[in-house]
């Protein structure tokens, strides 16, 4: 039996072909006498269990071929195609993906046998349906049994980042052999760590496309979810969609997805009412300089400040005195605090009172911000702010004691020589050419005893505004790489994360907004 | 006690010999450049590179109080814990053991558990008891 070597293989194999289940499935909600839509469902299911039969997974073999046969029976028209017909397939699905969550941690499969005895009573109790309600029942048998074929095929993500890490180590190496190459002025060497560096940098390239998903993709599941969550909680709800065409690396778009499905969630249980029948919940990405910018909001209830306030001070998020000292700004900070659920029954979708908190953590570890806003009986909204990631970038390098310190030059406007060293440590502004320009300090995100007297006016353009930053020690230009942040990076928020030079130094990268 | 042929590799610091558990990531290695950190931490030495990955240095004399001057390029062991690369700053890296038994020290609430090698006492650290009891990252 193949079981354990291709495990892996079949749960993320399974997990797309579920995936376009349930797609099918929300397109034949929407259009039930579209005979196509049946035809793929079927195909699909055959494939996935031809998938298990390889597997040998026999319990899930049994219970395809009882949702295949339950398919098969509403193409014939022997099973009527209606809200309860499909509820069932949908919770079929969901009783799939519990199965492959099982195999993942206990390598088996579930038991099956309620979940078959359930179908097999619905199949041995169809409802038959009038000829003028019968789809056009011509098929092509040869594409019911048609296998699945695919010319794609599935990598494990850190296999990418094995080999994204590799590359790494070699374009580092690259860039010190390039280094060397100047200095000796041998020309024929040069040209060919060049091409070298070319070839390196496109096979980067084409590395990091293949990591790149479109939030299309990603998204496409959501509406499927939000149906399953407005069902259990007997809401009327749709999810509208906008993604403005963006990818992302997968790695960001994981993160990123945790925090949308939690968002939506709340969304659903809490913010639109059982009342309403028009309940809308709307995501939407863009990208706006640097940064992704992802906004839910939904047509719900509202959020009630003076309630989060009680509530805080009731779940001791806070004491009463410090309530009374809250700024109404500070009040949607404490909906991010563990435990602070309004909700009574800690059911399976919300209620538990650590979903925000978990939503601010993974906005920590992707190095972003979020804001809320809320409008009594008009809606919430949630706005995350994510900076996109760097690659390999040209930065501006300097050393300040034992820290060595970068910034891209995406964001230096010029860097000007003092014509001698000059202490700023009194001055608020610089002028240059008979402008004044305002001083920033490192000592907003560095513990720095003494302000060095500058060198060097390091120009920078932060969100289209000029800033000077006065730097003491040498700088240099640098190509530097740049690295997935290791944990430690969570206890450096102000920081942007870290990079490695041509000499296998590593850099902290300065994310210039904190030195507002 | 726990009986079954485990590996460990041992490595020495200060003037004792410890252990930690053998995985497909160990391996000594010599820290050329150190990016210290601005942070107040008094486990994590900083960050270095190595083969394509970040590694974070950790300050291992700390975790047991000792008395070390930590070189500027120390040797370090390469261990991995939930998808991060670690270096325990070491004196020396000795070898690789396998052993049949693992004993407990009832009298140590942390890194308790020891291995024998010619009778001595060898304390091993495990990357788990290192980030749930020490709490580095608080």
């Amino acid at each position: 039996m193949f079981s354990e070597k291709y495990k892996d293989l079949y749960l993320s194999t399974t997990q797309e072909q579920l995936k376009s289940i349930a797609d099918v499935l929300l397109l034949l909600e929407r259009n039930p006498k579209n005979p196509e839509y049946l035809q793929t469902l079927f195909i699909s299911l055959h494939s996935m269990k031809g998938s298990a039969a390889t597997m040998g997974y026999k319990d899930t073999i049994v219970y395809l071929h009882q949702i295949e046969s339950l398919v098969q029976a509403m193409i014939n028209g022997t099973l009527l195609i209606d809200k309860n017909t499909l509820d069932l397939i949908f919770r079929s699905l969901d009783t799939l993906h519990a199965n492959l969550q099982y195999i993942s941690q206990h390598s088996q499969e579930l038991d099956f046998k309620q979940a078959i005895a359930d179908l097999e009573k619905i199949l041995k109790s169809p409802v038959k349906i009038k000829k003028s309600d019968k789809l056009s029942a011509q098929h092509d048998q040869t594409a019911l049994v048609a296998p699945y074929e695919s010319t794609e095929m599935i990598v494990p993500a850190k296999d990418l980042d094995k080999i994204q890490n590799l590359l790494d180590d070699l374009l580092v190496n690259i860039m010190s052999i390039k280094g060397v190459a100047i200095k000796s002025a041998q020309s024929q060497i040069l040209s060919k760590v060049v091409t070298a560096d070319t070839l390196a940098n496109n096979l980067r390239r084409e590395l990091e496309r293949m990591r790149i998903l479109p939030l299309e993709q990603v998204f496409s599941n959501l509406p499927y979810l939000v149906r399953s969550i407005a069902r259990d909680e007997h809401k009327n709800v749709e999810l509208l969609i906008e993604h403005n065409d963006i990818s992302l690396d997968k790695s960001i778009l994981d993160e990123l997805l945790e925090i949308i499905v939690q968002l939506i969630k709340n969304s659903v249980v809490h913010g639109i009412k059982s009342s309403q029948k028009n309940g809308q919940i709307n995501l939407h990405a863009s990208l706006e300089s640097d940064e992704l910018v992802v906004t839910v909001s939904d047509n719900g209830r509202g959020i009630d400040w003076s309630k989060v306030l009680a509530l805080a001070v009731n779940k001791k998020v806070i004491s009463v005195e410090a309530s009374r000292k809250l700024k109404l700004v500070d009040i949607p900070s404490l909906l991010f605090h563990p435990g602070m659920s309004s909700k009574k029954n800690m059911d399976i979708h919300g209620g538990r009172g650590v979903g925000l908190s978990v939503v601010k953590d993974r906005i920590k570890k992707l190095n972003g911000q979020v804001e809320i806003a809320s409008t009594l009986n008009k809606g919430t909204k949630f706005t995350l702010h994510l900076p996109l990631p760097l690659s390999i970038f040209r930065s501006i390098a300097w050393q300040v004691g034992d820290w060595s310190l970068a910034v891209p030059m995406a964001y230096v406007d010029r860097v000007v020589k003092l014509p001698e060293i000059k202490d700023f440590s009194n001055d608020k502004y610089f002028v240059y050419n008979k402008k004044r320009i305002k001083l920033l300090n490192l000592h907003t995100i560095l513990p720095l005893e003494i302000k060095a007297p500058a060198k060097y006016i390091l120009f920078l353009n932060i969100q289209k505004n000029i800033f000077a930053l006065p730097i003491a020690s040498s700088i240099k230009e640098s190509e530097l790489v740049m690295k997935k942040n290791p944990s430690v990076m969570r206890l450096l928020p102000k920081f942007k994360g870290l990079a490695i030079s041509s000499s296998g130094r590593v850099n902290l990268i300065l994310d210039i907004n904190n030195l507002l | 006690m726990s009986s079954k042929n485990q590996q460990f590799i041992t490595f020495k610091l200060s003037d004792r010999l410890l252990a930690m558990p053998l995985n497909k990531d160990s391996q000594f290695f010599s820290c050329e450049h150190l990016l210290a950190l601005p942070i107040n931490n008094k486990y994590i030495a900083g960050v270095s590179y190595l083969n394509g990955q970040l590694v974070t240095i950790l300050r291992t004399d700390k975790f047991f109080g000792l008395n070390w001057k930590m070189p500027s390029h120390p040797q370090c062991l390469l261990f991995s814990y939930q998808g991060d690369f670690y270096g325990l700053a070491v004196d020396q890296g000795i070898d690789t053991v396998t052993v049949p038994q693992v004993y407990l020290e009832k009298t140590k609430n942390i890194f308790n558990k020891y291995i024998k090698i010619n009778k001595q006492k060898v304390f091993i650290l495990e990357a788990e008891q290192i980030f749930t009891e020490l709490k580095i990252y608080v």
